[in-house]
């Protein structure tokens, strides 16, 4: 798409048609996604706005709304800015136009599948890692095409240096491929099943690094790159401070990484990690400010368009916004104010300020700064946009303020005791609940606001965009352009000293770490003698770090791949040993002792109806949590849970100590805190014994069938996880089991006055629910005399001790 | 390694070392960017807006 001028020009004709395919898509997917929030913001506080139907109750739409949110709205808003800004710092056409149509196509593709399978319950039970994983595969195909067209198109650009805006999305591009390929790593037991590889804490810690940094390189980095380049643009104005760019870039990839244990403060994980996701997320105030500030001074002197102009209304209110998020998120980090915080609503008023006013207004400002250009009009109407910017601004203070209330309150009466603290204050956990639904009222309204200001930026949009036309933009190159960047200078980025001697000591340092005997003294070795030499070069050569630093900037390749080696780093400390170490066999104390096939099944649809968006498996080691859920949680006893269950969000009770001991006389029938017929009625009606729930019915469980099908692959692929099923358990032996503990329930059950079928999916549920927190503890029993807890299941039900 | 250093209780020393691992790197950062020349800085800081001039459209 280029065309030869004269002997010295080339004008070359951007692909601006992807860019208005990816606006156009995000602008439908937010839609999709904010109505999914204001629904299942509804059913929070009316539950019958769960409508008695299995595919729409809030633990099966909330994935659906988080990932439309995050990966369809964000996601196509981000590829809108990077496929328009790209073109134009590297003065070159997008590098296939097939790429980028397999790329558009494949997204959406990928998107029309989970908003299918998600709310049909297929899921893997993982935060914003819901997606089944033929899907998984699908999202990780499509985002290599993503990468090889951007890459292909800083291969062959015509602008020298790399400007800061290409930095991040390099950044998002190459940390998300590892974030995503290391969390969805998954063994299939079927077409639409798999467990996770990683279980208990291994998978918590892995789930939070992934989860943790999709808020961080596909929230954060790429809307940083599409600031720095549409913030200028708007005002008319460079960027305040390269300087500060370069010191923002590098200190935010590499610290971001670090932080994800954040998320699991007072919990099992090990101390130095908890302490690690504390400190590193402390340290993110001054990249993240850094940030902000350089965003924000970029409109000095333009201050009074904000009067006038929409554009810089929403870009500034946006990184307004994302100032706010990361200042508060570092405070949430802190151990003492994450006990308040955590499992409230104050997290998810965090979260919506950094989606709704940092993503959101940067996409707003986005495509109402594009618009008029990729339609070579003017915008519809100025007046609906400024109506947009005020309506979605008092939407936001209202779900935010809402949120900082409901949380905080939540969280005071939880944590509140009585009798110098040997009483709780509030000992009915739904006496908190009803506390807060006022402000959960507001957040629909304020949610609301929000969606119907984006209705009417999608009016705007559209009556702009048809009273205008589809252009592409154009620019003309110098041909001699080509040549600078050819490949004279081809390999300088990695022969320059700074780079090799990086590699080689990172490469020793490794060896010394995981070699052992003569690869360890080699490793401890070279390691110095490499860094004396680098020091010894750089004394003696007299060679500048700025003319190497310049050489680095114009290499894509080299700069991509310190840009990993740095975000590597804080995941490869925190995951190597917890993934090396805690192991069963390492376990001492408290070891979970395994499901039998009936729970196992009962934890599949556990999982699959999202129940983990509302209840924890996880007891703080804190006491007004002790008092209320009972003995603290320790790290042994979910490390046979592919996916762990800790959850984030705490709208129902923890379910960590939910579960009992085999009841006498029963072989391996277990009762719990609640009898069989207690959560069979809570599953049927949860306002029949507790009093003022929000939780959905559940009336399909007893009218479906438990699919049994693939239980004996279920199996196999555990004990390939390292669960101790025995190796020569048949179909019939498994089978045979299940039909004997759920006998044993629905025996039970009919007691009471309750009849089901022993096949039906609520029998298997009661299992798993009467099974959470068992475990054997063997620090008392002598390792040799150990009991054998592996399946055929009686040696379980008969050897393992008391687990309360 | 990770064996000693999980029972020797090295694990302490982890955020300590992790944390001025990080700050070196944040510090030579920032004195590497305060080196930059002020040719360079105004010409990479004004990067986003150098292609205005010769920028227009074509129908697509």
């Amino acid at each position: 798409m280029s065309t030869v001028k004269s002997t010295n020009t080339t004008t070359i004709e951007y692909d601006d048609k992807s860019v208005r395919w990816f606006l156009v898509a995000s602008v439908i997917w937010a839609l999709v996604g904010l109505g999914a929030g204001v629904l299942i913001a509804s059913q929070l506080n009316f539950w019958r706005m769960n409508f008695n139907m299995e595919w729409l109750t809030f633990g099966r739409l909330r994935p659906l709304h988080t990932n439309a949110a995050i990966f369809a709205f964000v996601g196509n808003m981000m590829f809108a800015g990077i496929y328009y800004s790209t073109q134009r710092l590297c003065r070159c056409r997008t590098a296939s136009d097939l790429l980028s149509k397999i790329h558009f196509w494949g997204w959406q593709g990928i998107i029309v599948l989970a908003a299918i399978t998600l709310p049909l319950g297929y899921s893997r039970g993982k935060e914003y890692a819901e997606l089944i994983w033929p899907i998984n595969i699908l999202v990780a195909v499509i985002w290599l095409v993503f990468a090889a067209n951007f890459f292909w198109t800083l291969a062959k650009r015509n602008e020298k240096s790399l400007y800061v805006a290409l930095w991040f999305y390099i950044a998002t591009i190459v940390t998300v491929t590892m974030l995503y390929v290391v969390n969805h790593l998954s063994l299939p037991t079927s077409f639409t099943h798999s467990y996770p590889i990683f279980g208990g804490v291994q998978d918590a810690l892995v789930q939070w690094w992934y989860g943790h940094n999709a808020v961080a390189f596909f929230l954060t980095t790429p809307i940083l790159g599409i600031m720095y380049y549409f913030v200028p643009k708007a005002a008319n104005r460079p960027v305040y401070s390269y300087r500060l760019s370069v010191i923002h870039f590098w200190s935010l990839v590499f610290i971001y990484i670090w932080a994800g244990p954040h998320h699991l403060l007072n919990t099992a994980l090990p101390g130095w990690l908890q302490t690690l996701g504390m400190l590193f997320s402390l340290m993110l105030w001054a990249p993240s400010w850094g940030g902000m500030l350089n965003g924000l001074l970029t409109l000095r002197g333009a201050w009074d368009k904000l009067r006038t102009d929409p554009v810089i209304k929403f870009f500034a209110a946006g990184v307004t916004f994302y100032g706010m998020a990361t200042f508060e998120g570092p405070l949430l980090s802190i151990k003492s104010v994450n006990a308040l915080s955590h499992y409230t609503d104050w997290t998810i008023g965090h979260v919506h300020g950094g989606t709704l006013g940092w993503n959101g207004f940067m996409a707003a400002g986005m495509f109402y700064w594009l618009a008029p250009r990729l339609w070579n009009t003017k915008l519809y109407s100025q007046n609906l946009a400024n109506m947009h910017f005020w309506l979605g601004m008092v939407g936001i203070l209202l779900y935010v303020a809402a949120m900082w209330v409901s949380g905080i309150t939540q969280g005071l009466m939880l944590n509140g005791t009585v009798d110098q603290g040997t009483l709780l204050a509030y000992p009915n956990f739904l006496d908190t609940l009803q506390a807060i639904r006022p402000m959960m009222l507001f957040r629909v309204i304020g949610g609301g606001l929000y969606l119907i200001g984006f209705f009417m930026m999608a009016y705007n949009l559209w009556k702009t965009a048809k009273g205008g036309q589809p252009v592409n933009g154009t620019v003309e190159v110098e041909s001699a352009m080509k040549e600078m960047t050819g490949s004279a200078t081809k390999f300088r980025g990695y022969l320059n000293p700074p780079v090799v001697y990086s590699v080689l000591i990172l490469g020793s340092a490794a060896v010394m770490i995981f070699g052992q005997g003569v690869a360890f003294l080699a490793g401890i070795f070279f390691t110095g003698v490499f860094t004396l030499a680098a020091i010894s070069h750089f004394e003696f050569s007299g060679a500048k770090w700025s003319e190497w630093y310049d050489q680095l900037l114009e290499h894509g390749l080299t700069f991509t791949v310190l840009t990993v080696i740095a975000a590597a780093i804080g995941g490869m400390v925190q995951i190597i040993p917890t993934v090396t170490m805690q192991r069963a066999e390492n376990i001492e104390g408290h070891l979970q002792i395994p499901y039998t096939s009936l729970e196992l099944t009962g934890r599949d649809i556990y999982v699959s109806e999202g129940c983990y968006n509302c209840h924890s498996q996880m007891i703080r080691t804190m006491t007004p949590d002790i008092l209320r859920y009972g003995d603290y949680s320790r790290l042994g006893e979910s490390i046979y849970d592919h996916p762990f269950q800790w959850g984030s969000k705490r709208t129902g009770p923890d379910l960590a100590r939910e579960g009992g001991d085999i009841q006498s006389g029963a072989e391996l029938m277990r009762i719990g805190k609640r009898s069989n017929d207690w959560h069979y009625l809570h599953l049927m009606d949860p306002r029949q014994v507790s009093d003022g729930s929000n939780m959905p019915n559940y009336p399909w469980l007893i009218a479906k069938d438990a699919k049994t099908g693939t239980l004996m692959s279920k199996i196999n692929a555990m004990r390939m996880l390292g669960v101790p099923y025995d190796i020569g358990l048949s179909e019939e032996e498994v089978m045979a089991e299940y039909n004997l503990q759920a006998n044993e329930i629905v025996a039970d059950l009919a007691e009471s006055g309750v009849f089901v079928e022993p096949n039906k999916q609520i029998v298997a549920l009661i299992a798993y629910l009467q099974k959470l927190g068992a475990f054997e503890d063997n620090t008392k029993v002598p390792k040799q005399d150990k009991p054998d807890t592996s399946l055929p299941f009686e040696s379980v039900a008969t050897a393992t001790p008391a687990n309360h | 390694m990770f064996k000693r250093i999980i029972y020797d209780n090295w694990t302490n020393i982890v955020p300590v070392i992790s944390f001025w691992l990080t700050f070196g790197v944040f510090m030579a950062i920032t004195i590497r960017a305060l080196c930059f020349k002020k040719d360079f800085v105004e010409h990479m800081g004004n990067l986003p807006l150098e292609d205005q001039p010769g920028e227009s459209e074509s129908k697509a």
